[in-house]
């Protein structure tokens, strides 16, 4: 006899809907516990206490701070940052909301485009009250209207007397607001491995100009000491662009801006000495004095390569890299790794590379007085003073990470005077006042303020690399970037 | 009450998940598309969206950049696709036969895939590094070339980087033909040696066959996934060098990320949308078309 299979049986409406409420309820439940179960702790009676230990003595106190915990607040200061030394940031937020009874949550941005993500944090209003921004960013978010004037800060005139001022102009959009305080400065000017400039007699005979630098590299090339000496700057798909471009053009007696300082229009073409400078790098590309790679090279690459040793110039770095070139355990050219000094003469460059600032900014939203006060204290602490008057931060940052400050009290502070020239092995004394050189001459071009810089940038990169490796001729890359400019210029217009 | 037919129960179950699909892809589609009809200028506080109608997708359409990206990204998908379909199947092949250690083998070759897309880029990009990579130490090593060279040039980055992201995708494709094969009775490979059928001929009769649709399904996956491609380019090249490896994902990310380019990103990533849905119809044309009936 077979068997009669049994039909399931349906569910009906009423069935189902008791089911899914019942489901409902279910996951509301464990949604509650789960919220519940990982709400904070009730605050001690008693705050936790660690101890905050710091590298370098950055008071005249003991190294070691003892911070006292304390419970955190219901809204914290959001600080987004890139991920470089969490440590030092984490442990000054800690002494920060000890000096004022406040709590900090530090968020990073672990890898990848900084910029971007925190662009679109700006964009979509997550909660953050400081960020970290660098170049033309800032000039970007404080166009866009994302951040605020630092000139509301209490203590905003002490602090921009305390700055080098070609930084405060940096900082300053056209119409006056101050967009950030200094994090840090960096000027991208030329490296030199002295191994290879001693092997071909040119140690003692610096160059004065980029044209320079490739004839030198020329020669050690020809007397066969190595095969690539020149690691330059033209890469342009990563969001800096190609520095050397601006660097060169900028500080060579022949050339000079790109545009108007005061109106900003476009004031290069191809009768200027961009055509030149393209075609100096154009012959060097052809030479092989480079990899044929080296428009896809990033900052790290460009570091790995140097510390190999077999680049004899690295044409745009930040000397902020010197402990790890001068690094026996990270770097082949440890303890011959120099600065390139600037020269005299008609011909020579007024300054080498480009100055950029990487600054602390504050997010553009109605905080509250209560709040707002905590942020601006929260900014004056990393961006100048702690609580007891002194530069903590900048100072750690100078001590810890050799990072350039932009508050004249520290970088002449004798222990970071120290500091510096023991990063510097090569010629010491000599190379750190080299440094000091460069540093007071550099320049930042004047429309890195204009929203449309990011978007110049990239299309300086992409028709300067056109124009190197041959795909269109120096005259159609220059007329290509004059039309790019002219385009961007009328958008953002409107 | 009446109870409920096969099919509005079946509907009624998948009502939550339709819920949640509306909102977490029909919004940001449709918002994505509203982005496509407007000029957005965040430059312009005041006024950051200022409708345009469809002029962004003629504008991206007709753009040199646009077609040179197109190409570029089609070439890499074809040699992303063909390249880890060779080696997956072979892979996967290899794996079937019962050779010793299989089980550890089988769990190692995932490893390509495990690691992610980020990593793999910074992986490859050392491998062919002009000063200090694996690929040129060996060809030096060998004599084959002279001294340290520059692997990756404007010619074959595309071939390069696309070599690489088939390293990564590969070990997952095998996954998908290893339960195919498996099922392949090995009587039918006896019958066809009795007939005197070579192992070329027992692979295209038999084998190809019964991984008609995992080969379906692994190829539409390994396509959409080549064509929007985009860590292993961000880290391997940038787009470049001099612009090779912009395909229509980097270009797409470059302007909405880094330019803040909304309104043309956002045109960009439905052309790609587009590429991505035809190429997918057209394996389902070439191999899920029903067979024939029987006279």
């Amino acid at each position: 006899m077979s068997e009669v299979k049994k039909e399931p049986e349906k569910i009906n409406r009423r069935s189902y809907l008791k089911y899914v409420g019942a489901g409902v309820v279910v996951v509301a439940v464990a949604g509650a516990g789960a919220y519940y179960a990982t709400m904070p702790a009730a605050p001690p009676t008693t705050p936790t206490t660690q101890t905050v230990t710091q590298a370098a003595t950055v008071t005249q106190a003991s190294p070691t701070a003892t911070v006292t915990e304390l419970p955190p607040s219901q809204d914290p200061i959001h600080m987004n940052i890139w991920a470089f030394r969490p440590d030092i940031v984490d442990a000054n937020s800690k002494i920060f909301a000890q000096q004022y009874n406040d709590n900090v949550k530090i968020e990073l941005v672990a890898a990848g485009d900084y910029n971007s993500v925190v662009e679109e944090k700006l964009i979509t209003k997550v909660p953050m009250d400081v960020f970290y921004s660098g170049g033309q960013y800032y000039f970007r978010a404080g166009r866009a209207g994302w951040i605020e004037d630092l000139n509301t800060l209490p203590d905003a005139d002490a602090i921009k007397k305390d700055m080098y001022p070609n930084f405060l102009d940096w900082l300053t959009s056209s119409d006056g607001r101050l967009l950030g305080l200094v994090y840090f400065f960096e000027v991208k000017c030329p490296l030199a491995n002295m191994d290879i400039l001693e092997k071909a007699g040119l140690a003692d005979t610096p160059p004065t100009n980029y044209e320079e630098i490739f004839d030198q590299c020329r020669e050690i090339k020809k007397k066969g000491i190595v095969q690539y000496p020149l690691l330059a700057d033209w890469n342009p798909v990563w969001n800096d662009g190609p520095y050397e471009l601006y660097s060169e053009y900028m500080n060579s007696p022949k050339g000079g801006e790109l545009f108007d300082p005061k109106t900003f229009e476009p004031i290069f073409d191809t009768n200027t000495y961009l055509a030149d400078l393209l075609a100096s790098w154009k012959a060097a590309y052809d030479d092989n004095l480079c990899t044929k790679d080296i428009f896809t090279l990033s900052w790290g690459d460009r570091q790995a390569r140097f510390s190999s040793g077999q680049h004899a110039f690295l044409v745009c770095d930040e000397p902020y890299d010197m402990p790890t070139y001068n690094d026996p355990t990270r770097s082949k050219i440890a303890g011959k790794a120099s600065l390139v000094p600037l020269g005299t003469g008609p011909d020579a460059c007024t300054s080498w590379g480009t100055g950029l600032i990487g600054s602390y900014c504050m997010t553009k939203k109605d905080r509250g007085p209560e709040k707002t006060k905590r942020v601006n204290e929260f900014m004056e602490f990393f961006g100048w003073k702690d609580k007891d008057g002194n530069y903590r931060v900048a100072k750690e940052w100078a001590l810890q990470t050799n990072l350039q400050s932009g508050i004249p009290a520290v970088a002449e502070d004798p222990d970071v005077v120290k500091s510096f020239i023991s990063n510097l092995p090569y010629r010491k004394d000599k190379d750190y006042a080299i440094l000091l050189d460069i540093t007071s001459k550099c320049k930042q071009p004047k429309w890195f303020t204009q929203y449309w810089a990011i978007e110049f940038i990239y299309s300086l990169g992409t028709w300067s690399t056109k124009a190197v490796s041959g795909t269109v001729s120096i005259k159609d890359a220059i007329t290509g970037m004059r039309t790019d400019a002219e385009n961007l210029i009328k958008q953002y217009q409107q | 009450m009446k109870a409920l037919s096969d099919d509005q129960f079946a509907y009624l179950l998948i009502l939550p998940l339709i819920i949640i699909s509306l909102a977490m892809i029909v919004y940001p589609l449709a918002f994505s598309f509203w982005l496509t009809l407007n000029d957005v200028n965040f430059g312009r506080p005041s006024n950051v969206y200022i409708f345009t109608g469809f002029e962004q997708w003629v504008k991206v359409l007709y753009d040199p950049q646009f077609l040179s990206s197109f190409l570029i990204t089609i070439r890499f998908a074809f040699i992303a696709v063909v390249v880890s379909l060779l080696l997956s199947l072979g892979i996967a092949l290899l794996l079937n036969e019962p050779l010793k250690g299989r089980g550890l083998l089988r769990a190692l070759v995932i490893v390509p895939w495990a690691i992610p897309e980020y990593a793999v880029g910074v992986l490859w990009k050392y491998l062919y590094d002009a000063d200090i990579g694996l690929f040129n130490g060996i060809l030096y090593v060998f004599h084959i070339i002279p001294g340290y060279t520059t692997l990756m040039l404007e010619s074959n980055a595309v071939e390069l980087v696309a070599i690489a992201y088939s390293w990564h995708m590969a070990s997952l494709g095998v996954f998908f033909f290893l339960p195919g094969l498996s099922f392949i009775s090995q009587e039918e490979y006896r019958a066809a040696r009795i007939d005197g059928a070579g192992s070329f001929r027992r692979f295209w009769h038999i084998t190809l066959p019964h991984l008609r649709y995992p080969l379906l399904v692994w190829l539409v996956f390994l396509t959409m996934e080549s064509v929007r491609a985009l860590d292993i380019i961000l880290t391997m090249t940038g787009g470049g060098p001099n612009l090779a490896t912009n395909t229509l994902s980097f270009i797409g990310y470059k302007q909405t990320f880094q330019l803040l380019n909304l309104s043309p990103g956002a045109t960009l990533s439905y052309y790609l949308m587009f590429l991505t849905i035809a190429l997918a119809m057209v394996y389902f044309y070439v191999l899920y078309r029903p067979k024939k009936k029987a006279d």
